[in-house]
C-alpha cells in the first residue's frame, strides 16, 4: 500500500470502490528479465480502457490468467495503486502493477500422459520455456508407452520441438520425433520417425491447424504367427502429407460436457514426395443436452474414408481405419472388428460409428450432485453403440456403397461408470453386451475398461 | 513369449508334416535387375534351384520388401500353405519334415560329408559375398548403395542403406571378416581355397554325389553362378571361380537342366 493511498484511507473513513470512476494511467510489468515487453503488451493493453475500479479489478485478474497461460511465468501478482506519487497525475489516476517471476531458463517435468490411440505413457521433458524472450520454447521429451512389451524404463519415443506463439492464440510448432507403437490386433510393430510443422490459428471462432509431416514408417512383424497378408506389407515407406484440422467446439467441458456440440474435421493429403499416396477424410462430432439439470443425453458420430491414388493404388495397413475399443465401439476389443485374415485385423478404407448415451449422477448421490465435490466427476451411463468398417469403392455407385455400409452393422449396448480424470482423460468401466457381430470380430462380452480422451 | 514360440515351433513341425505340398507355394525375392545384391541373389537362386530339383511346384514372386517379410530378416522367403520360412537351411529342414529330401538315399558317411560341405560354403562363401558387397569401398559406392536404396525415395534410400551397412559391418566384424581383419586379397584367397575343395570333390562327376543332385549342388550353384554372372567393379571374385573349369561347366549344366527356358 502506497503512503498516498494509506493517507486517503485515514482521511476518509469509507470509500465505495465499486463504482468509483478511475483512469488507468500506467500499467507496469515488473520483474521481466529475459521476456520482451512487446510480447506481453497486447495482453495488458485493454486495461487502459477501464473506467470503473471494479472493471479494472476484474480485467486485471483476466490479464493475470492470460499471462500465466503463456507458461513462461512461475508467479504473477497484481497490485492496483493510485498514481498520486507521480507529478501531473489526475485525481482519478490509478496504476496496475503486475509483478511476475519468470520460470528458469531450463525446466524439467515428468508426468503420465493419456491419448486415445494408446495406453498411458510416462513422459520426461526438458524444456526451455522462453528461449528468445517472446515465449518461444524448445523442448526435448522421452516417453514410453505402458503397453509396450520392451523394458519399462527404456524410452521408446523421443521428440524435440520448437514452439513459437503469435497473437490471438496462434502458434507455430516444429517437431522432430520418433514414435513406436505395438499393434497387437495385426501382430506387428510400427516405428515412425520424422518431422512435423504445425501452424495453429483461430478463424471465425473456430480453431484450425495446418500441418505438414514427413514420416519414415518402419513396420515389422512382432510374431512368427503374423498373417501373410500383413507380413507382405512390412518394410519401409515414406509419407509426406499435408493435414488440415478444423475444430468447432461449443461444449462446456472437454471430457464430460453437459451441453453444446463439438465437430472436428480432418483432411489429409499424402503424396507430396514420398511413396505413399492417399486422401483421407475424417469427421468426429458430438451433441449433448441436459434435462432437469442432472440427466445428460449425448449423441456421437464418427466417420471417415480413405482414397488411394497413384500407380499401385494400394494402402498400407498403418493408414487404414480400424474400429472397436472400450471408448468407441464398446463391447469389441481394440481395433478388432472388420476385415480379418488368420486372426489378424487388416483394416478397411471407410468406417462409421454412432453412440447414444444417457448420463446420470451416481445412484444415491442425486441430491448432492453439482455442488463441486470430487464425486461430481463420476457419472453413471447407459449406452448404445453401432458401427461398421467397410471398403468403399469409388468406381461403384453411391447406392451400392451405401448398401456396403449398411451390411453387417455391429451393435452393442450396456451400462457403466464414467470418470473424468483431472480434465484430461476419461475412464470408463462398462458392462457391455454386443448383440450384432461377425464371427471373426473379437468380442468383449462383459466388463470392459478403457482410458482415453475422446469417445463416441 | 519364448516358451510359447517353442511350442508353436513344435506344433508347426507336426502340422508341416501332415499337410500336402500346396498348389500356390511362392518364393519371394527382390527383383533381379535393379535391387538385389550378390549375397541375396546367391541364396535366392540356391533355394529356387533346390525347389526345382525337388520337383515341387511353386512360383517366384519378386517384391521390393522381401527382406522385411522374412521372419529372420534374410532372403529368400518361402510361403508354403500357412508357413513362412526364410533362408536356405530352414527351408531345407522344412522340406525334410515334409518328407522331401534330395539326400535321403545317400549312405551315412556321404550325408556327413554333405553337411560339412554345406557348412563350408556357409562359413566362407556367404561372408565373402557380404565382404565384397559392404566392406569393399568401390563396390559399396558404385553398386551396393545404388541398388539397395533403389526402391525408396530420397532420403529413405540413403538412410536404409547406411543402416544396413552398419549392421553388416558389425556382423562381419563378429565373424572375423571385418574391414580391418581382411582385405579383398585375403578374401580372394579364402574363395580360392573353398573352390579348390569343391572342385576336388566334384572332379569329373555330373553332381557332387554322383548322378543325382543334392542340397549341396543347389546351394553351390546359387553362389557360384551369381559370382560368375554379376559384374562388379573389381572382378577378381569371378576370375577366381572361372579358373576352376569343372565348376564352371557344373554351373552351365545345372542352368541348362533346370533353367532351360532362361538361356
Amino acid at each position: 500500500m502506497s503512503p498516498a493511498y494509506a493517507r486517503e484511507v485515514q482521511d476518509t473513513q469509507e470509500i465505495v470502490l465499486e463504482n468509483k470512476k478511475v483512469l488507468v494511467e500506467k500499467v507496469h510489468l515488473a520483474g521481466l528479465q529475459r521476456t520482451k515487453a512487446d510480447y506481453l503488451a497486447e495482453d495488458v493493453k485493454p486495461l487502459f480502457k477501464c473506467e470503473s475500479f471494479l472493471e479494472t479489478y476484474q480485467l486485471s485478474l483476466i490479464c493475470k490468467r492470460k499471462l500465466m497461460k503463456k507458461g513462461i511465468f512461475k508467479e504473477v501478482d497484481v497490485l492496483i495503486d493510485t498514481t498520486a506519487a507521480y507529478k501531473d497525475s489526475s485525481d482519478e489516476g490509478i496504476q496496475v502493477i503486475f509483478k511476475v517471476k519468470e520460470r528458469g531458463s531450463l525446466c524439467g517435468e515428468a508426468k503420465t500422459e493419456m491419448s486415445n490411440t494408446e495406453k498411458p505413457r510416462w513422459l520426461m521433458r526438458i524444456i526451455s520455456p522462453n528461449l528468445f524472450g517472446r515465449g518461444e520454447s524448445l523442448s526435448a521429451s522421452f516417453s514410453h508407452s505402458l503397453s509396450s512389451s520392451s523394458v519399462l524404463y527404456q524410452p521408446t519415443d523421443f521428440s524435440i520441438g520448437f514452439t513459437k506463439p503469435y497473437q490471438n492464440d496462434a502458434n507455430m510448432q516444429l517437431l522432430l520425433l520418433q514414435q513406436k507403437e505395438d499393434c497387437p490386433w495385426a501382430q506387428y510393430d510400427q516405428t515412425f520417425r520424422g518431422f512435423k510443422t504445425v501452424f495453429d490459428f483461430p478463424l471465425l471462432g473456430n480453431q484450425h491447424s495446418l500441418e505438414w509431416q514427413g514420416m519414415w514408417r518402419e513396420l515389422a512383424c512382432s510374431n512368427v504367427g503374423t498373417a501373410f497378408e500383413v507380413r507382405q506389407q512390412m518394410g519401409h515407406s515414406l509419407k509426406s502429407s499435408l493435414l488440415h484440422t478444423m475444430v468447432l467446439d461449443r461444449t462446456d467441458d472437454a471430457i464430460l460436457p453437459k451441453r453444446g456440440f463439438h465437430l472436428k474435421l480432418t483432411e489429409e493429403f499424402a503424396g507430396l514426395g514420398g511413396d505413399v499416396k492417399f486422401i483421407k477424410e475424417r469427421l468426429e462430432s458430438s451433441l449433448h443436452a441436459t434435462l432437469f439439470q442432472k440427466i445428460t443425453l449425448g449423441l456421437g458420430f464418427q466417420a471417415g474414408f480413405l482414397l488411394p491414388y497413384g500407380t499401385n493404388n494400394k494402402t498400407c495397413i498403418t493408414d487404414k481405419f480400424f474400429i472397436g475399443g472400450p471408448l468407441t465401439l464398446r463391447g469389441f476389443e481394440t481395433n478388432s472388428v472388420g476385415n480379418e485374415t488368420c486372426g489378424n485385423f487388416i483394416g478397411s478404407n471407410a468406417f462409421w460409428m454412432v453412440g447414444g448415451h444417457i448420463y446420470t449422477p451416481l445412484p444415491f448421490y442425486w441430491s448432492r450432485f453439482g455442488r463441486g465435490s470430487w464425486l461430481d466427476n463420476f457419472r453413471f451411463h447407459g449406452f448404445v453403440n453401432a458401427g461398421n468398417a467397410f471398403d468403399i469403392d469409388f468406381k461403384a455407385t453411391f447406392a451400392s456403397n451405401a448398401e456396403n455400409a449398411k451390411k453387417d452393422i455391429r451393435l452393442s449396448y450396456g451400462f457403466g461408470l464414467v470418470y473424468k480424470f483431472m480434465n484430461a482423460a476419461r475412464f470408463e468401466l462398462n458392462f457391455c453386451i454386443p448383440i450384432k457381430a461377425q464371427s471373426t470380430d473379437r468380442l468383449c462380452d462383459g466388463v470392459q475398461f478403457g482410458i482415453g480422451v475422446s469417445s463416441v | 513369449m519364448s516358451n510359447l514360440s517353442f511350442m508353436q515351433d513344435a506344433f508347426m513341425c507336426q502340422m508341416a508334416a501332415a499337410e500336402p505340398w500346396p498348389e500356390d507355394a511362392s518364393l519371394f525375392r527382390p527383383p533381379e535387375g535393379g535391387q538385389i545384391l550378390i549375397g541375396e541373389n546367391a541364396l535366392s537362386l540356391g533355394v529356387e534351384v533346390y525347389l526345382r530339383m525337388c520337383e515341387c511346384s511353386f512360383k517366384v514372386v519378386t517384391c521390393t520388401n522381401a527382406e522385411f517379410m522374412a521372419p529372420s530378416g534374410k532372403l529368400p522367403v518361402l510361403l508354403c500353405g500357412k508357413f513362412v520360412i526364410s533362408e536356405p537351411t530352414p527351408v531345407i529342414n522344412f522340406m525334410k519334415q515334409k518328407g522331401i529330401s534330395l539326400s535321403k538315399d545317400l549312405p551315412e558317411s556321404e550325408q556327413r560329408d554333405l553337411k560339412a560341405y554345406i557348412e563350408m560354403i556357409n562359413n566362407i562363401l556367404i561372408p565373402a559375398e557380404l565382404f565384397v558387397t559392404w566392406a569393399h569401398e568401390e563396390t559399396l559406392t558404385q553398386i551396393t548403395s545404388v541398388r539397395y536404396g533403389s526402391p525408396y525415395p530420397w532420403p529413405l534410400n540413403k538412410i536404409l542403406c547406411w543402416r544396413k551397412k552398419q549392421e553388416m559391418l558389425t556382423y562381419l566384424e563378429a565373424v572375423g571378416w571385418g574391414k580391418d581383419q581382411r582385405s579383398l586379397a585375403t578374401v580372394q584367397e579364402e574363395l580360392k581355397r573353398c573352390c579348390q575343395a569343391l572342385a576336388q570333390k566334384l572332379a569329373n562327376k555330373k553332381f557332387f554325389f554322383g548322378q543325382k543332385p543334392t542340397e549341396l549342388d543347389a546351394l553351390v550353384f546359387g553362389h557360384l553362378y551369381t559370382l560368375l554372372t554379376t559384374k562388379l567393379p573389381d572382378n577378381r571374385m569371378a576370375e577366381t571361380v572361372q579358373s576352376f573349369q569343372n565348376l564352371v561347366s557344373f554351373c552351365k549344366n545345372i542352368e541348362k537342366q533346370y533353367f532351360g527356358h532362361k538361356t
